[in-house]
């Protein structure tokens, strides 16, 4: 029997994927978010809104990540962005691996930013890197604000979040200051926008967050 | 099969044990692994549980069908952000022992690595 010290990170795989991913991102200066939430949290209705407010200024390319179903990309499409589907057929994440041959449908020189939706969850999308320059969050309040004590990783991994929903506050017992409060404790950095696709109430801070970010790598700097 | 579908997370990280093992023991001349080692934190999504059935299910027929999964959950630390006290978090993250102040670095608890491996 010969005993092998051997030290290797399980996900070194997928990271070494994600990287490759990340430079082919770079060649291009295309800013990519992994977007992030619990099914339900409003995923796709932020992205239909950040589309409307930005694709004047911005080229933007969305990869739909679901389980089963075109539904959302079909959404997305009718808004004259280009998306590709990905199923992933049981899979409760994306991983570096299977968004790789979602690139090859696009004109990745021709965009500015690229929003990838992973599959709805709070729980393994926080361990697989994709290659994204952010992670983005989404919570809605009707989900509660025991959150970030529930999914602390997710919370601990994401650069961004939002807090959608706000306009349901007076139904529901959600306090926004809680998640605030324990997301930075888990956090110190994460930026937070509580935010409302029905009203569009705190959203434009969120769309001059992303226009900034874009600007920076596309700018070079 | 249920379980497959539901955590295929483990799946994909047993796929990676898998993968790693067989490269030791084509390494090291061998043609058995008795055990791996590992360390979980306990941040981490990994599910021992679910870890050590799906790497059941992978490795039949391989080098590694009979190897034991040895997990080794690692506490989840934070130096707190003020007084730079290192704590472990039970259950969920509360204040600071010494300063009452709210969370801080972690320090560990999301390892997902290999450490060690037995083979002959």
């Amino acid at each position: 029997m010969t005993r092998i010290k051997v030290i290797a990170d399980i996900l070194e795989s997928n990271a070494r994927i994600a990287r490759q991913n990340a430079e082919i991102f770079n060649e291009v200066s295309l800013y990519v978010i992994n977007l992030m939430g619990s099914p339900g949290a409003g995923k796709t209705s932020l992205l239909e809104w950040t589309i409307k407010a930005l694709s004047e200024h911005l080229r933007i390319g969305v990869i739909e990540g679901d389980i089963q179903s075109s539904i959302d990309a079909e959404r997305i499409s009718r808004l004259g962005i280009k998306t590709v589907q990905i199923n992933t057929g049981g899979a409760c994440h994306l991983d570096g691996n299977m968004i790789r041959p979602a690139l090859d449908d696009f004109n990745l020189k021709e965009l500015d930013l690229l929003i990838v939706e992973n599959v709805g969850n709070l729980v393994c999308p926080a361990e697989f890197e994709l290659g994204e320059d952010a992670k983005v969050m989404l919570l809605s309040v009707t989900e509660g604000d025991d959150k970030p004590q529930k999914y602390p990783l997710m919370f601990q991994q994401s650069s961004v979040l939002l807090v959608n929903k706000v306009d349901l506050l007076p139904y529901v017992d959600c306090s926004v200051d809680v998640i605030k409060e324990q997301s930075r404790a888990l956090n110190t950095a994460i930026e937070i926008f509580p935010i409302s696709c029905k009203t569009s109430e705190g959203l434009e801070a969120w769309s001059a967050w992303l226009k900034k970010h874009v600007g920076e790598k596309r700018g070079g700097g | 099969m249920a379980i497959l579908s539901f955590k295929m997370h483990e799946l994909a990280m047993a796929q990676a044990i898998l993968d790693e093992a067989q490269q030791q023991v084509e390494a090291h001349r061998a043609h058995k692994v008795l055990v791996i080692r590992l360390q979980v934190g306990e941040l981490s999504t990994a599910m021992p549980e679910a870890l050590t059935f799906s790497f059941e299910v992978i490795s039949k027929d391989t080098c590694a069908q009979d190897a034991k999964l040895d997990i080794t959950r690692v506490p989840w630390r934070i130096r707190c952000s003020s007084c730079h006290k290192e704590y472990r978090v039970h259950d969920r993250l509360a204040l600071c022992p010494e300063c009452n102040s709210a969370g801080g670095e972690t320090i560990s608890g999301k390892e997902l690595m290999i450490t060690e491996m037995e083979v002959e």
